[in-house]
């Protein structure tokens, strides 16, 4: 799994994320979201899923508890998830929590 | 003459048994396919990849792959949880329909049961994604092991 960094402007940064989010993934993507965003001072942060091609009970685990953390601080997006990713979204209730755009 | 021409029936029929039992074993050897790998939650990465490339060789959709990858996460991070012993996953393909049996030694233990689990933890998100998905489940206890069968 990668993780590429792009500021989009003063109050947005975007991280385009690429690859496979099952547990191992998961365990790199909460060690970078948890290093990036402490010295981040934009307000949104976007995670761009469009490169993700699936993902697991652990990386919505990392999403939820990376929105419940940021909550307050940042807005958490997740921008144009794979079909797959969608569903899974869907079925776990995850979609309900977090800001998924297309 | 009737003799003659029963020993040519006979022989005709023999060879037709012969030519059918020839394209039944061809066809049968088209549609069965079996693949056994062992799964390891360090390896579950690579483990995946592998089975993505034989489904893929099976002409699985991408979403069904995806889909089977994921129930085969969530089961072996549970079966896991329950035994020190190595997961094999058998792959395999019967007259078109594929199937990943899940198998380990250990202690009775039925890993697609639902959990009482904290919210927002990874077994009440693995309970969610086993409840949508338990038509494509079923497990079974046999000779001391726990058997998972993954529908494809």
């Amino acid at each position: 799994m990668q993780i590429t960094e792009s500021v989009i402007n003063q109050n947005t940064v975007l991280y385009a994320v690429e690859g496979r989010i099952d547990v191992n993934g998961s365990k790199m993507l909460e060690d970078e979201i948890s290093t990036r965003t402490k010295s981040i001072v934009s307000w949104k942060i976007i995670l761009d899923f469009s490169k993700v091609e699936y993902i697991s009970s652990a990386g919505i685990r990392v999403l939820l508890s990376a929105h419940k953390n940021m909550k307050g601080k940042y807005d958490l997006v997740i921008k144009s998830p794979s079909e797959f990713c969608r569903q899974v979204f869907e079925v776990t209730g995850a979609d309900i929590f977090l800001n998924i755009i297309q | 003459m009737n003799s003659f021409l029963s020993i040519v029936f006979s022989v005709i029929g023999i060879i037709l048994a012969i030519v059918l039992m020839c394209l039944w074993m061809c066809k049968y050897k088209e549609n069965h396919e079996g693949y056994i790998l062992t799964f390891t939650r360090d390896g579950l990465t690579e483990q995946s990849e592998k089975i993505k490339a034989i489904l893929e060789k099976m002409n699985t959709t991408d979403t069904n792959s995806y889909k089977a990858l994921l129930l085969l996460e969530e089961i072996t991070m549970r079966m896991h949880e329950h035994t020190d012993q190595a997961i094999t996953a058998h792959l395999r393909r019967r007259w078109g329909k594929t199937s990943i049996l899940l198998t380990a030694y250990g202690p009775e233990y039925n890993p697609i049961a639902e959990l009482s689990a904290a919210a927002e933890s990874e077994d009440e998100i693995r309970n969610k994604i086993f409840a949508v998905n338990k038509k494509s489940l079923t497990y079974k206890r046999t000779s001391g092991k726990n058997t998972v069968k993954v529908f494809v």
